[in-house]
């Protein structure tokens, strides 16, 4: 069950990736929705939860964007093992799972984020397109890593401190009545 | 890398699933899987953009003010401009006409074929700007089909063809080529997407002055002559220099269109294959 809808989430993300990532561009980058749910799913559920996502958002992206199946995969698998990598066992807990810390998932998300967009301009470069490395960088992976961070801090840091504070806030208050 | 050699199952299964998929896409057996995703996902794509694209423009235009409010009054002038053009042109039109009809000259009707398409979803990913539109070979669209703005500028060509949907490889992907002529000057050359999904016009021999038109040009017959598709906007460098920059602004507004015209009656014939 948590498995589908680990798959669906994933839909959702590359639905979001081909209608939303487009309207928010930087330079020649737009921030990667996938790659930042991959993210959000290894800090908050464990990188176990990456296993049955990746490769469904790698195959839902190939065959929505029309993309070659074979570069997707590489991109997305090659970017998860960052956050693999960056893996470390829950503290106290009894479940087996590992998650990714606060600042290891930020540099998790850029590295893949360079991981992946240099492999799809492999790609597009390979099929024609011509660009030398200082304008990769410059155009492409430099603010393509920005526009994540700041998607990952709007979209799931910013979210989970609200909702922090906001417990932290009701568990006073229910203290407060208690005495 | 103790770490990843934990998951070398999962990695082995990935890497039989890509391959699956991609001899599956070689044959041409990943058609109805990606139609039938794409019909699934249309909805929620429509709902995203709908939910998103005013955010997104409000940025924008923030970032964007001054720039449009030149942009404004610049179009404002060219709107002038191109009144007075238009009714030197109809007076013009009705003397040919007249002369035509005196002479018996029979003129061959619009033969332009077109078809309105809207934009589903775009893949922006790496040195990459496709565009799906919502029409497919159901309706008659083929692969290297031009498609135009609506209003009338060149965007882009077919590039895959499903029942149902279609992608266009936009002339801003770097992956893109035109051949072009600068309209003023008749000056050939070729038009190349850029990394910041710009163009950029390469191989130019001649003078090219900041504000004139480039046109398609026909030559390879990968698309019909004299569709217009931007502005030159920037020049770097002289006639000499062997690698003269001339940015070109197109037309259209790439990034954001919402629908295009398919130019159905255009049959690509690439030199190549003659």
């Amino acid at each position: 069950m948590r498995g589908l809808l680990l798959v669906a989430l994933s839909f959702a993300a590359c639905a979001a990736q081909l209608s939303v990532a487009p309207l928010f561009p930087l330079s020649g980058a737009a921030p990667d929705l996938g790659l930042i749910l991959f993210a959000a799913l290894s800090w908050r559920l464990g990188v176990a939860s990456l296993l049955p996502a990746v490769p469904a958002y790698a195959a839902f992206f190939a065959l929505l964007a029309g993309r070659s199946p074979l570069l997707s995969f590489v991109a997305y698998a090659g970017a998860a093992s960052a956050f693999l990598l960056a893996a470390r066992p829950v503290p106290g807990s009894r479940r087996p799972a590992e998650r990714v810390g606060g600042a290891a998932a930020l540099a998790a998300l850029a590295l893949a984020g360079l991981w992946s967009r240099a492999t799809f301009a492999v790609g597009s470069i390979l099929a024609g397109a011509s660009a030398g490395p200082w304008t990769l960088l410059s155009e492409l992976l430099l603010p393509g890593a920005l526009l994540d961070l700041a998607f990952y801090f709007f979209l799931v840091l910013l979210p989970g401190l609200v909702g922090w504070l906001l417990r932290g806030i009701a568990r006073r208050g229910s203290r407060t009545y208690a005495v | 890398m103790l770490a990843l050699a934990r998951y070398r199952w999962w990695f082995a299964t990935v890497a039989a699933l890509a391959i699956l998929l991609t001899v599956m896409g070689r044959a041409g057996a990943l058609g109805p899987l990606q139609g039938a995703l794409g019909v699934l996902a249309s909805p929620l794509e429509r709902g995203f953009g709908t939910l998103f694209r005013p955010v997104a423009a409000v940025l924008s235009d923030l970032g964007e003010l001054r720039e449009l409010q030149e942009e404004n009054q610049r179009l404002r002038n060219e709107v002038e401009a191109l009144r007075a053009q238009v009714s030197e042109l109809q007076q013009s039109n009705s003397r040919l006409q007249e002369l035509e009809a005196a002479l018996g000259i029979v003129q061959e009707g619009g033969s332009q074929e077109l078809l309105a398409a809207n934009v589903l979803a775009r893949d922006v990913s790496a040195l990459s700007h496709v565009i799906v539109i919502d029409r497919g070979a159901a309706d008659g669209l083929r692969e290297g089909m031009p498609v135009l703005s609506a209003q009338g500028s060149l965007v882009g060509r077919i590039t895959a063809v499903l029942p149902q949907r279609s992608f266009v490889r936009l002339i801003n992907d770097a992956r893109s080529v035109v051949a072009v002529r600068v309209q003023e000057s008749g000056i050939d050359a070729s038009l190349h997407g850029t990394a910041d999904r710009g163009l950029e016009l390469r191989l130019v021999q001649g003078q090219v002055n900041v504000g004139e038109t480039v046109i398609t040009s026909g030559l390879g017959g990968a698309f019909p002559p004299g569709i217009p598709i931007g502005k030159v906007s920037e020049v770097r460098g002289t006639p000499q220099d062997a690698f003269r920059t001339v940015r070109v602004e197109p037309l259209a507004r790439l990034g954001t269109m919402q629908t295009v015209l398919v130019l159905r009656s255009f049959v690509p014939q690439p030199v190549g294959s003659r």
